[in-house]
């Protein structure tokens, strides 16, 4: 209550403030005028008297001061003051306010865009309620090579009776649900399309927390085999497919595998597992499902662990249970070991070190940018030391004296931060279009939509700005109203050899300042050598301008022939024998398009890290092959694949026309897989099969009839995958082909072409992703693209502040001691000598900060570690290479002032004052 | 003529003190108590008038305007119940305090 009274007491005095004052002025007059009279009184003459009086009294003001303190309203008063003399002062001094703004702006801005980067990947909650509960359930068994870096990259986990169990029986989880990738198809002659997605089991979306925005989730009867079927569309696929229309929920979509209901569409921000999900099905288990194999483990499996359980108490007791399973079914489940990787850690797992960084480099910046706004403003103030000394010997106190020079720097700091954001907001708006259009398979969600300016941000970016500007105003004020103040007024009018103190705060700031920099050059050097030897290094693919697209063969034509067909293997041939001539046609339609070169159809598609493996074995080396199991790649291909690829052949030969289904099953394997299965890449005329699954006989026998380069399919910076190739027309079977066109030039540009040609030639047909390869490699290594570019563009910024650093150090250096080079001058001193001198200064400056800069950089490059390939955190040439372009941008930044300073002419600079 | 500093807080208790007989302006205040303290104590202008903002803020004494001595216009301060009862602690504050000082510097070596 007091409280209050007080405030509302204060508030009541601001508004009477100025009659207050006269009231005051009043009291004072009437106080002075009585002594006047009691000194006349005395004796004194008129004029005497009345100056004795106000001898007396003292300083008029400095009293009224005093008094208005105890109004109470001081601190507003001074806070409009403080700020409308700053606001002042600040657009006097046009030029270093320009200056500060745009290093505000560009600093702010820059730093907060990529704090947008990590906040969206590090610090932003997943879209799940509680998502500190969801866990991803792996499962895995050394003995059988399955490691959790394999599983989390998207392998499966569970059967379906192990999926049963755990969710009956097991005493770990709240919830349970599987997950599994499934492809729908719009059947439509204008507009077909194929879409990814996945189907979920019962509870997924109690699970996850997440209902749909429109509509509902799957009912009981939707998870039922043989019940209604029903879809539930992701909120942008039901932007661009039905242009948000609400009224679609309730009606039904003309799905290949039959009319399908919309029931739902989730909400803007859900993502799961994938970027790429276009929309949910339901996943009901059949009779057949419950009964198969323990051993077919195809099943992803998240979960939602126990209330009141903690990930290790989770973890604990899920091995318990796997044991009782390994006990009661020794066969399918002994070794087998599950891990729970808590679904924010899976998804920004690999990314984490990369933020990290990112997050390091992003105050390194901001510690530059403060450093030489201090810096400038230090500069600044000792050449008003003189006005301020004054202000100081008039009244005001070092707190007022500070507070004003506060004011400035906060306001100019808070236009920065504007500003600032403006440019943040075109950065983002750019680093969104850099996003990969990469399948996440497995886990690696990357909340990539989350990149953005949101409510963080902004408070990063006022926080960023009021921080700096209390850090570089604080350090130029408290310096300069220091304990030597009083004298200033007489150092500046005797123009005295430089300011030392001021001097020696300016040098460290500017060698912290290299310091930093040369932390995050090196930083971003070993980035950009890691990026440059990636791409070097390259895929394995030699070609340029391929346009790579799925494209499904109309149902129609299925349709028609089991219509027409009886027997199960008639259909099949049949079939092969359709898509086989459907691809020939397709393929020469294309063919004739003007500018494109060739066409070739593979079963798989390249470079996206998707695909399966199946295990093979060498002919006569199947002891060995018992405990260390080769998987491969497999992939059919059409005899031109290798040269449109750009595949090199090392030994052997390709495909040709004549490798049929009744001709002896040939193939061709890459050298890693040469190496793995037979230890040497002399391999033509060897044979090898794939192996038995459970539920699957080994294939039959194939000679190797050449050896082929190695492609990097995980990326650029994995190691290269075994491969094998079969002949398309010896062993086709169902899926859909892969179409790679090589074109003349940018391969984007025949996309309609290619689109028209093809739904010309066959209307309904559809065609997925079409994505040159070379973007697909580059989408490969994507994270460290990404890294490279945040790191290496706040490296630059870091070494352009730097060097604006050096350079406004030394030109106020040249400036202040101006006077002493002109009396050296004059005194005999050469104009070399003159020239030596700052540039000894500036190169002792950059030298230092490089010394410092380069220990430091070897302590924090290891957190890099990670990211790089093709060199370690402690590459000296690098650093050597850093220290070199430091002081390279230190000697650049010292030719000004240095010039200025040899061209001193001694007299003028003696009688300048 | 030598100047006797007023010790922390004495100020304030000699002005409440004052103006307990009669109100009073800025000038009078001053004069009392360099009169009444037998010329020993002169108050600073420079401390009296902030002195007297603070008491008003405090709610220890009001002011008013009246009309002086000398026929002008002067603010006349006078005692609030608040005042009142802080002259009456302090007072009894102040009086034990000299007696503990007297007593200490009268000891027996």
């Amino acid at each position: 209550m007091a409280f209050i009274k007080d405030l509302l007491n204060r508030l009541a005095y601001l508004f009477k403030g100025s009659r207050l004052d006269d009231e005051m002025k009043d009291e004072i007059q009437h106080h002075i005028d009585f002594q006047k009279n009691k000194n006349i009184a005395a004796g004194m003459s008129e004029k005497e008297a009345r100056l004795a009086a106000l001898r007396r009294f003292g300083n008029v003001e400095r009293i009224k001061e005093e008094c208005r303190e105890s109004w109470g309203t001081r601190a507003f008063e001074n806070c409009i003051r403080d700020s409308r003399l700053a606001f002042r002062s600040l657009i006097q001094r046009q030029t270093s306010t320009l200056v500060s703004l745009v290093t505000l702006a560009l600093g702010i801005g820059v730093v907060t865009a990529a704090f947008s980067v990590a906040n969206a990947i590090l610090l932003k909650p997943l879209p799940y309620e509680d998502p500190d509960k969801l866990v991803m359930v792996w499962n895995t068994n050394p003995n059988e090579g399955r490691t959790l870096e394999q599983q989390s990259k998207g392998a499966r986990s569970m059967s379906v009776q192990e999926f049963v169990d755990w969710r009956d029986k097991s005493d770990v989880f709240e919830r349970l649900a599987v997950f599994q990738s499934w492809f729908g198809f719009v059947e439509s002659d204008e507009n077909p399309e194929q879409f990814f997605g996945y189907r979920v089991s019962a509870g997924f979306f109690d699970l996850v927390g997440v209902q749909p925005f429109l509509g509902r989730g799957f009912v009981e009867e939707e998870q039922v085999r043989g019940g209604p079927a029903a879809i539930i569309l992701q909120y942008d696929f039901w932007r661009k497919r039905f242009n948000s229309d609400p009224s679609v929920v309730g009606t039904t979509m003309q799905l290949r595998a039959g009319p399908t209901r919309i029931v739902g569409v989730m909400p803007p921000e859900f993502v799961f597992s994938s970027r790429q999900i276009k929309a949910l099905f339901p996943f009901p288990f059949t009779e057949a499902d419950l009964n198969r194999s323990r051993e077919l483990r195809y099943l992803r499996v998240v979960g939602r662990i126990e209330p009141g359980l903690s990930s290790e108490q989770a973890q604990a007791r899920a091995n318990v249970f796997a044991d009782h399973m390994a006990e009661e079914y020794p066969q399918s489940n002994a070794g087998w070991k599950p891990v729970l990787v808590p679904v924010a850690e899976n998804s920004a797992g690999e990314l984490m070190p990369a933020m990290k960084v990112l997050l390091g480099a992003v105050f390194c910046v901001l510690l530059i940018m403060c450093a030489n706004i201090a810096n400038l403003l230090l500069v600044q103030a000792s050449s008003r030391k003189q006005d301020l000394a004054v202000r100081s010997a008039l009244g005001a106190s070092r707190w007022a004296i500070v507070r004003g020079m506060l004011a400035e720097s906060l306001i100019l700091s808070s236009a920065g931060a504007v500003l600032g954001l403006a440019v943040a907001y075109g950065l983002v708006a750019y680093f969104q279009t850099l996003l990969p259009d990469r399948y996440s398979w497995g886990t690696s969600l990357v909340q990539a939509e989350a990149v953005g300016v949101d409510a963080t941000v902004i408070a990063f970016a006022a926080a960023a700005g009021i921080g700096s500007g209390l850090f570089f105003g604080l350090l130029p004020a408290l310096q300069v109203t220091g304990k030597s103040f009083a004298q200033s007024l007489n150092d500046v009018s005797r123009g005295a050899l430089g300011n030392r103190r001021g001097q020696r705060t300016r040098n460290s700031l500017v060698i912290v300042e290299v310091a930093l920099s040369v932390v995050m050059v090196f930083g971003a050097g070993l980035l950009v050598r890691s990026f440059l030897t990636l791409n070097a290094q390259g895929s394995g693919i030699y070609s340029d301008d391929v346009l790579s697209m799925q494209v499904g063969m109309p149902r129609h034509i299925v349709d028609q022939i089991e219509a027409e067909t009886a027997t199960k293997t008639e259909i099949d041939e049949r079939r092969v024998a359709a898509r086989l001539s459907f691809e020939t046609a397709l393929a020469s339609e294309i063919r004739r398009i003007p500018g494109v070169k060739d066409v070739t159809v593979a079963s798989e598609r390249l470079m996206t890290g998707w695909y399966f493996l199946w295990e093979v074995e060498a002919e006569g080396r199947t002891a060995a092959s018992e405990t260390e199991t080769t998987e491969v790649i497999r992939s059919r291909v059409q005899p031109n694949y290798f040269d449109l690829i750009g595949i090199p052949l090392l030994r052997g030969r390709a495909f040709t026309e004549y490798d049929r289904p009744n001709t002896r099953p040939v193939a061709v394997i890459n050298r890693q897989a040469a190496l793995s299965l037979f230890g040497s890449d002399d391999v033509v005329g060897k044979r090898f099969r794939l192996k038995s699954r459970p539920g699957r006989d080994p294939s039959s026998w194939y000679e190797i009839i050449g050896v082929c380069g190695d492609i990097r399919e995980d990326g650029l910076h994995m190691p290269a995958k075994p491969y094998v190739y079969f002949s398309k027309k010896q062993t086709e079977f169902y899926g859909s082909g892969w179409y790679y066109v090589a074109t003349e030039g940018d391969p984007y540009r025949l996309t309609p072409a290619i689109e028209r040609a093809v739904r010309a030639a066959a209307p309904g047909t559809i065609i997925y992703r079409p994505r040159s390869l070379d973007d697909l490699e580059r989408d490969s290594t994507w994270q460290l693209n990404y890294a490279t570019l945040l790191l290496g563009g706040l490296a630059l910024l870091a070494l352009f502040l730097a060097t604006l650093g050096v350079y406004s150090v030394l030109a106020v250096s040249v400036r202040e001691r101006t006077r002493e080079i002109g009396l050296r001058m004059a005194l005999g001193a050469q104009r070399d000598w003159v020239l030596g001198l700052f540039l000894k200064q500036g190169v002792s400056l950059v030298g230092r900060g490089v010394l410092i800069g380069g220990a430091l950089a070897l302590v924090f490059a290891q957190v890099l570690g990670s990211l790089l390939y093709g060199v370690g955190p402690f590459d000296i040439p690098t650093l050597a290479g850093v220290g070199l372009t430091l002081v390279a941008a230190g000697a650049f930044a010292s030719v000004l002032p240095v010039l200025r300073a040899s061209r001193v002419e001694p007299m003028q600079a003696l009688r300048n004052e | 003529m030598t100047k006797h500093i007023f010790p922390q807080g004495a100020l304030e208790l000699v002005i409440l003190r004052v103006l307990q007989n009669a109100p009073n302006h800025g000038w009078g205040i001053a004069q009392k108590i360099h009169l009444i303290s037998n010329e020993v104590l002169k108050v600073e202008e420079g401390s009296l008038y902030p002195a007297l903002a603070r008491m008003v803020q405090k709610g220890w004494i009001k002011s008013d305007w009246g009309t002086s001595e000398n026929n002008r216009r002067a603010k006349y301060y006078h005692l609030t119940r608040l005042g009142l009862k802080q002259l009456n602690t302090e007072q009894a504050n102040w009086e034990a305090m000299a007696e503990a000082i007297a007593n200490i510097l009268q000891m027996e070596s």
